[in-house]
């Protein structure tokens, strides 16, 4: 227990060379203007993919909507909403939140923040090329992977840009011991160039031929999830819990073998497209899928044993993202290995059961989990004030949002699929049967609306706070020029910070800590001194 | 865990297994299918898509059709049927036979017209026994596996879906969800070009309470000035207009996406999917392995 516990800064501080360490203060800030931009770029991408899903739900009650118009409709809105979502919104805010932890468990600061800078803009002009060139009609066909031939490159050395500075990152960090989160930090940025790779290799440049498109496309899907967003996920949950709860994790041999486990097993654990696939895949699935579930259960037993009974902590305002993040996780894995079970996928296979899984965990684990370490991170490096109303207003709309939408789209899945196997009952008598509870999720997509607008709002605001305070701290990143911005945190977040640092405390790292909060406490009064000669200047 | 080194290399061990599991093994046994040439009619399967179609495909693959509709056809179990398709010489001992095995024959009545089926819905070893009796007579007959499920029983196929069916689609469109039917099949079930244009164009004129998306952007829509085109859209006889009383003449598109719906036929069997012949007793090894197939 007391392993976990120091997370390595005791190492930290004897490594040779490194005797002061950086204080958290300069951490945030090497990778203040990347994130943020990266952020609030996600933001952007989340609220567009809101309004576009938002639109075909209305479909289902006014099929004629829009009919005129080639590019908005529902086949082509559908691929765009998830593209926005899934590249726009969750790759980019993992990787936003990615970054940081690296940067923060690591405690070295980010190497190159211009060049993050430069990858995040070329990964939202790849989202975007693929985005309209879907609308355009150059969508793959395949689910998770639609992403148009000429977007992949762009959004491949983008990725390679981001996930190369983060592996750097990594190598230079000053605790050597690693911990929990920095595994799954590992394997989700190395694996997803695997898997792009394959997939746009063999599916769109030398393609390969009949159903094994279908296995490659659905393992990359899985792979996308589970692996990439879902372990980015997973490290934000490994970090924050903990943290804030200020409990050290319960079992490290626990969590080492759920994560060889989750990351052996959960590429492969969704890989069930029905009958045509040869059914060694679908059983080689089931089989993965159990195995991933019981990662997932494990990971709950390790958080329930760390939690310890504070459970009314978990409602704060800082942990309720998080928390309701790995309760999503740990019911979608258990939902998706009973779904690899053929008994139930004979019922559920075709049905809305599939979106209302797809959106427990893309939703309800991997959105939920990123908003909350992305609100997180903004109340270090950005500053928002505490008790932030809005947050509080988001978390509860976007509870209801992703409840309302699996809750419906699932029972609505459970009724259409009964009413299918029985084959005297007319096809049109099942879509009814669906089309009721289609109709009800617009409702659960007004939620996801609304809150994706909320976040949207709460990055902005900010965001621009941010920028209005120190506007130097976005041209000269990692340099020594953003002392004013340190002067604005002084009163807000200077004691939040003392102890934000890392998951539990030694006492070599207090003694370390002596001697940097001395210099940064001189450093702010010479910020604070520059800036009283700013104001002075401008009056 | 803190050899970062060791960890990657776990993790590259992870992403090549899984690679070999799901994109190196499938490709082992489907990348080698070719299809498959019939010698006595010198048909190939999957026969070859026109021009039209192939076209088709992508209007189909660029509208995202397959968010609604799957092109994959499940099967739930089989049993057998066995069929006499000539009766040969021994009338009389084929018709005691017959008594004693068929239901639909009575003892002593004129042999029933070929093909008769003997017996439907049973094991294959009562079918196979059921063969080998009747085979003795020198009287041609064998078992048939009939595929059984909701997806069959609803006229979407004759069979299950398997790979081979795929082999000429770029890309393969499986689709995942039902909201609309399965269209497998629709090039059997539907042949009628005319009605998948004026569904095309509003599906409610076609079926009443549909909830599938107009594509009006896929036609022409002209004044009616004296006698309409023959090109017009047509249900049952009469003119199918807009709302400001236009023809509605399909353009080149609705025509390759209407071509490429009609070349989708789930009709004719395979070996590999159930369907296939049993004529006697030296052919029941065969079956074996086949019920192999047919129960994964």
């Amino acid at each position: 227990m007391s392993e976990s516990n120091d997370n390595g800064n005791v190492a930290g501080v004897s490594t040779p060379g490194w005797e002061v360490e950086i204080p958290v203060e300069e951490l945030d800030r090497s990778c203040q203007a990347p994130i943020m931009l990266m952020l609030w770029k996600a933001a952007g991408w989340l609220f567009l993919g809101a309004c576009f899903a938002l639109l075909n739900s209305v479909r289902f009650h006014a099929p004629d909507l829009l009919a005129h118009c080639p590019w908005l409709s529902y086949g082509r809105i559908a691929p765009a909403a998830s593209v926005a979502f899934v590249y726009g919104f969750a790759l980019q805010a993992a990787l936003a939140v990615a970054l940081w932890l690296i940067v923060r468990l690591g405690k070295s600061t980010l190497a190159e923040p211009g060049y993050a800078l430069l990858g995040a803009g070329f990964w939202n002009l790849g989202v975007f090329i693929a985005f309209i060139g879907i609308l355009a009609g150059d969508s793959t066909g395949y689910a998770l992977f639609d992403l148009p031939k000429y977007a992949v490159p762009i959004l491949y050395v983008a990725y390679l840009v981001l996930a190369g500075l983060g592996l750097t990152t990594f190598l230079r960090r000053q605790v050597r011991k690693l911990y929990v989160s920095q595994w799954y930090l590992l394997a989700a940025l190395v694996w997803f160039p695997w898997i792009l790779a394959t997939a746009s290799l063999l599916l769109q440049h030398f393609p390969v031929r009949g159903v094994t498109q279908i296995a490659i496309s659905g393992w990359y899907a899985t792979g996308l999830s589970n692996i990439v967003l879902g372990g980015i996920a997973l490290a934000t949950i490994f970090y924050l819990i903990p943290k804030l709860l200020k409990r050290p994790l319960h079992s490290e041999g626990m969590a080492i073998f759920a994560f060889w486990l989750f990351i052996f097993f959960g590429s492969g654990a969704g890989v069930l497209s029905g009958s045509t696939v040869p059914a060694w895949v679908s059983s080689l699935s089931a089989v993965f899928a159990f195995f991933t579930c019981l990662a997932g259960v494990l990971v709950g037993l390790n958080l329930f044993q760390t939690i310890g009974g504070d459970w009314n902590k978990l409602l704060g305002s800082d942990l309720r993202f998080v928390s309701l993040g790995a309760v999503a996780f740990i019911a979608s894995v258990i939902l998706g290995a009973l779904n690899a079970h053929s008994s139930i996928a004979e019922i559920t296979q075709f049905t809305l059961v599939l979106p209302a899984l797809q959106q427990l965990a893309l939703g309800g684990f991997v959105m939920m989990t990123l908003i909350g370490g992305a609100y997180y991170l903004l109340q270090n490096i950005g500053g928002s004030e505490e008790g932030n109303g809005l947050v509080g207003l988001h978390f509860w709309v976007a509870l209801v949002g992703v409840g309302l939408t699996v809750a419906v789209l699932g029972l609505g899945g459970l009724i259409q699929g009964q009413t299918m196997a029985d084959a005297s009952i007319p096809f049109n008598a099942v879509t009814k049967s669906a089309l009721n509870f289609l109709r009800m999720e617009t409702v659960g997509s007004l939620f996801l609306f609304a809150g994706s607008v909320l976040f949207l709002v709460n990055v902005g605001r900010i965001g621009l706070k941010t920028l209005c305070c120190c506007p130097c701290g976005w041209l000269i990143v990692g340099g020594d020029v953003t002392d004013e911005y340190e002067s604005e945190e002084d009163g807000e977040d200077g004691e939040d910070e003392e102890d934000s640092d890392s998951v539990a405390s030694s006492e070599t790292k207090k003694a370390a800590k002596k001697v940097t909060r001395k210099k940064v406490a001189s450093k702010k009064k010479a910020a604070s001194k520059k800036k009283s000669a700013k104001k002075a200047a401008k009056k | 865990m803190n050899n970062g080194l060791l960890l990657f290399f776990g993790i590259v061990v992870a992403m090549v297994s899984s690679w070999f599991g799901f994109v190196h093994s499938p490709q082992l046994q489907f990348g080698t299918l070719v299809p498959e040439v019939d010698e006595a009619s010198g048909a190939t399967f999957p026969s070859p898509r026109s021009g039209a179609a192939i076209r088709g495909l992508d209007i189909y693959r660029q509208n995202g059709c397959a968010s609604c509709h799957t092109q994959q056809v499940r099967q739930e179990s089989y049993d057998f049927t066995v069929e006499i398709s000539d009766y040969g010489d021994n009338t009389d001992q084929v018709a005691e036979l017959l008594a004693t095995y068929s239901s639909n024959y009575e003892a002593g009545s004129e042999l029933p017209a070929l093909p008769f089926n003997v017996v439907e819905g049973v094991d294959l070893g009562t079918a196979n026994r059921i063969v080998k009796k009747i085979s003795a007579t020198e009287a041609a007959v064998m078992a048939q596996i009939v595929p059984h499920g909701p997806d069959i029983e609803r006229g979407w196929g004759i069979r299950r879906t398997v790979g081979a069916d795929y082999l000429l689609d770029k890309p393969v469109m499986l689709g995942n969800q039902r909201i609309g039917p399965d269209l497998a099949n629709i090039g059997n079930r539907n042949p009628d070009a005319n009605w998948h244009y004026v569904h095309l164009f509003q599906p409610r004129k076609a079926v009443e309470d549909s909830v599938m998306p107009s594509y009006p952007f896929l036609f022409d829509r002209i004044p009616v000035n004296g006698k309409p085109d023959v090109k017009a859209l047509r249900l049952k006889g009469e003119l199918v207009t807009d709302a400001e009383g236009r023809q509605i003449i399909p353009r080149a598109a609705a025509k390759d996406l209407v071509a490429y719906l009609l070349s989708l036929r789930l009709d004719t069997t395979l070996f590999e999917a159930p369907g296939l012949v049993v004529a006697s007793d030296e052919e029941s090894e065969a079956t074996d392995v086949e019920d192999e197939a047919a129960s994964q």
